[in-house]
């Protein structure tokens, strides 16, 4: 079963880029620009594995969509994709099991680590022992 | 007896006359008496007398004296009594005429007249009053003296009495010692009294007075004489009050060394009562351990009988009735009275002035001390610009010691700042200070920055001044690279709030330049199977893609998007926060993991195989973890490493390239050192090494900002230090320690 990815980003080129790279891997991936329109998305089609969520976003924000996206599929897991200087995990996300592993700073030199995270959460493998390339730069 | 003619001639002389003459009568007769009897000087004269008396003018002398010469050719005095002869008709014949020789007694009158004479001289010009009264004290005689001494004439005194005279307080006294003179008490006595002058002032006068009495021993009259000892009692009266208000106790000793005379001051500092010390041995006042060698100083001072100080480097000391001593400077000077040698010794007691010697000496150490210790260089000048102080820091600098340096010339040792203060010279003479900051001069071949102040010294009359310099290199530079961080972080404050709109577009090209890389790949199946539907040869096309540069150009877009990533991630470093993630992180782990890093880093790959480096692990088992934002320090750790990796790479470094990862724990730090056997670096370049943006890496390879921004992670974030050591050829080896309590202290 190939994972099923819901990429949140209100940047076109990143949002595409990544579904690019994701479906090149053979995933189904959907694209939203905001967090409303996710939650709609999801609303209406429940069964993503995974969603990569930007942290900037217009009127609601990523942690904002994470709270509002876990309560309606509570099996969703989160991977933290930001471009912000400061960005930190509040506790109720971490909660949610959202950690430094699923946390990618933007901009990638590389996406193949995101896409064997994404893989490794759709499949129900926690790779937190083997953590990705993390740094920034 | 003696009969001369009118002839002028002897005829007839009796025997006494002959005698008289020394001849017989037949030598005598018959002879011209004035031709051969009288002196030459008187003959003439007598001779006219005879004449007119033998004449009828009655030229007669009963007396007359004249002298006669004998025969032995003596003049005798004779003393005449003539009568003249007649004949019957009445004619004068001869004189007669009986002499008496008077020679001897006009010889003694005349001596008697000079001695009266010389009395008289003496009463007129003794130096002193000679007066003489009757038995009730009126004054029958004074001499000049004596009017000089009172103001009167001889006239007046004349008309007074000695009670007249005497001062109304001693009047009393001198007619009680007059009666007891008159009554023959006493022969004589002797007083000292005040007279009244005409003017109404007193004077002393020193009085010696005797009785004259009659032939028959009756009391006739006073004599007395009267010498003004005014000025001479006014003199030693001063002399006691000079002696007594002196500053110094003063001891006159007497030649066998006893004291004589003491001043108020000698019993202040010895604690004895005058009447004690009179009589008494002068080693009374001496130490007993001294006391054997102070006759041998008095009789060395004797022999050499000049004034001179006693204590001088002798370390005297004088000792107190109570036992106790205290420190003393005693000047010596003979005392000649007529009759005796005597010794003034000036005794000063000292003890203060020890404790005020003391005191300054205290204080000139202290003083030089402070200005030793001083880090700047001090330097006293004269009006000339010549040295004459020299501090420790002057040596240090010049390495010209201080006995060389004083007295040459402030611009033969300090040339390269001398010649920048050309008007040195003229502030000292007008007493303008000079500032001048951070002069440059140059010491093998660096920029030195010198702060120099001259500042003119007005005290005690000497024109002079003291210049100051500091050496404040290294303040400058750290000020320039304050200016420099202070810069970064509000680059890194702007870089914070553009991190997400840079990173962004960022994200975009990177991701774009993947898809592409991934989507002309002829691996990917998608690829494939779109290609053939449209019938295009992928491998031709990457051939095509190859030859044209556009892999490469790809491949630049991603490398030049990535660089523009990390400058941003590391100017973010600079806003970051303090401590917001501050945990215990095991060393060794993070070791590794910056080891395991830098192996997969994706630039330094390229250029270098680090799996060829030796790694070598010297860890302190006494050091386990550090509290620090461990991702902040692995950060540090591998811009270390890579550093290390990227100097060795760069040729020249001998096989195996080796990095030394080494612990140590110190008292409140822990350091982690990072050492490799590359090519090292100079001085210079070691301390700028931690400037923003300074790097010695080829254009493109580094940021620049890497082990500035690891500087500021360690000193700012974490209250740690960072250092390196380093020489050309021989590695280098950077340190960075952090408190073992984390930067909880800040």
């Amino acid at each position: 079963m190939n994972p099923r990815v819901l990429v949140v980003d209100d940047e076109p080129a990143i949002a595409t880029g990544l579904r690019v790279f994701l479906e090149d891997e053979g995933m189904q991936v959907d694209c939203a620009s905001s967090g409303e329109e996710a939650v709609d998305i999801a609303r209406s089609k429940s069964d993503y594995d995974v969603c990569i969520m930007d942290m900037r976003l217009p009127v609601m924000n990523g942690d904002a969509a994470i709270r509002a996206l876990h309560h309606i599929c509570p099996d969703l897991k989160f991977i933290i994709h930001t471009g912000s200087a400061n960005y930190s995990i509040p506790d109720d996300l971490r909660a949610m099991g959202i950690d430094e592993s699923r946390f990618f700073a933007k901009p990638m030199m590389d996406m193949k680590p995101l896409a064997e995270s994404v893989e490794a959460l759709a499949s129900g493998r926690d790779r937190r022992s083997e953590q990705p390339d993390k740094r920034r730069g | 007896m003696l009969v001369i003619g009118a002839d002028q001639r002897v005829s007839l002389i009796n025997r006494k006359g002959c005698e008289l003459l020394g001849g017989s009568e037949s030598d005598i007769v018959g002879r011209n008496w004035f031709d051969d009897f009288l002196p030459a000087d008187s003959r003439e004269e007598v001779r006219e007398l005879f004449i007119r008396m033998v004449s009828k003018q009655g030229g007669f002398l009963e007396y007359y004296q004249n002298s006669v010469m004998t025969l032995g050719g003596e003049e005798r005095r004779i003393a005449w009594h003539n009568s003249i002869l007649y004949d019957d008709e009445g004619n004068i014949t001869a004189s007669l005429s009986s002499g008496e020789d008077i020679t001897e007694r006009q010889q003694a009158q005349e001596k008697l007249r000079q001695h009266e004479e010389q009395l008289r001289l003496t009463l007129e010009n003794a130096p002193i009053g000679i007066v003489t009264s009757d038995l009730d004290g009126r004054l029958l005689s004074v001499n000049p003296a004596f009017c000089n001494l009172l103001g009167y004439t001889a006239e007046e005194l004349t008309n007074l009495s000695i009670a007249d005279i005497t001062h109304p307080d001693d009047r009393e006294e001198t007619s009680k010692r007059l009666q007891a003179l008159v009554r023959g008490d006493v022969d004589s006595y002797e007083m000292e009294k005040r007279y009244i002058r005409r003017d109404g002032t007193v004077i002393i006068g020193r009085v010696g007075a005797g009785l004259v009495r009659d032939a028959n021993g009756m009391p006739l009259m006073l004599v007395g004489e009267v010498e003004d000892i005014t000025q001479r009692e006014r003199t030693e009266k001063m002399f006691q009050r000079v002696v007594e208000s002196a500053p110094n106790a003063i001891v006159m000793l007497n030649s066998e060394g006893r004291i004589v005379l003491v001043n108020s001051r000698t019993e202040k500092y010895f604690g004895y009562q005058r009447d004690e010390l009179l009589g008494k041995p002068v080693e009374l006042l001496i130490p007993e351990r001294m006391r054997a060698h102070h006759p041998d100083y008095v009789r060395e001072f004797q022999a050499e009988h000049r004034a001179r100080p006693m204590g001088l480097g002798r370390n005297l000391f004088g000792l107190r009735k109570d036992g106790s001593e205290f420190p003393v400077e005693v000047g010596l000077s003979p005392v000649e009275t007529g009759q005796e040698q005597l010794i003034l010794s000036a005794i000063v007691d000292i003890s203060e002035r020890i404790r005020i010697d003391r005191e300054l000496q205290r204080m000139r150490t202290y003083l030089k001390n402070m200005i030793d210790s001083m880090p700047s260089v001090l330097v006293g000048v004269d009006r000339n610009g010549k040295v004459t102080e020299w501090n420790q820091s002057a040596e240090k600098t010049t390495r010209v010691p201080p006995g060389s340096a004083i007295g040459r010339p402030f611009s033969e040792l300090f040339p390269e700042l001398a010649s920048q203060l050309d008007n040195m010279q003229e502030a000292i003479r007008t007493h303008t200070p000079i500032r001048r900051e951070r002069l440059i001069t140059e010491k093998n071949g660096e920029p030195r920055y010198s702060d120099v102040m001259v500042y003119p010294l007005l005290a005690n009359g000497s024109a002079g001044a003291v210049i100051r310099v500091d050496d404040v290199t290294n303040r400058v530079r750290i000020e320039q690279m304050m200016v420099q961080t202070e810069k970064m972080m509000s680059v890194g404050g702007l870089a914070a709030g553009m991190a997400h709109e840079i990173n962004n577009p960022l994200s975009g090209v990177l991701q774009g330049c993947q898809n592409i890389q991934r989507r002309i790949s002829p691996q990917l199946e998608a690829n494939r199977r779109s290609a053939a539907e449209l019938g295009l040869d992928l491998e031709l096309m990457n051939r095509y893609l190859q030859e044209r540069g556009i892999v490469d150009f790809l491949d630049a877009i991603r490398q030049s998007a990535s660089r523009a990533s990390r400058i941003v991630a590391d100017m973010l470093a600079y806003s970051r926060g303090t401590g917001a993630d501050f945990q215990p992180a095991v060393i060794e782990e993070m070791l590794d993991t910056v080891i395991r890093l830098a192996t997969s880093d994706y630039d330094l790959k390229k250029k270098y195989d680090f799996k060829q480096i030796e790694i070598v692990r010297e860890y302190d088992p006494a050091l386990d973890t550090l509290i620090c934002d461990q991702t902040e320090i692995e950060q540090v750790l591998l811009n270390l490493v890579k550093n290390a990796a990227q100097a060795m790479a760069e040729g020249g470094t001998p096989r195996p390239h080796r990095i030394t990862l080494r612990t140590r724990r110190g008292h409140e730090y822990g350091c982690i050192e990072v050492q490799d056997n590359g090519p090292g670096m100079n001085e210079q370049t070691q301390r700028r090494v931690f400037e923003p943006f300074f790097t010695t890496k080829a254009a493109g390879v580094g940021t620049g900002l890497g082990l500035s921004v690891s500087y500021f992670i360690v000193t700012e974030h974490h209250k740690g230090t960072m250092g390196v050591v380093s020489k050309p050829g021989e590695g280098a080896c950077f340190t960075i320690c952090l408190p073992v309590k984390g930067n909880l202290l800040s």
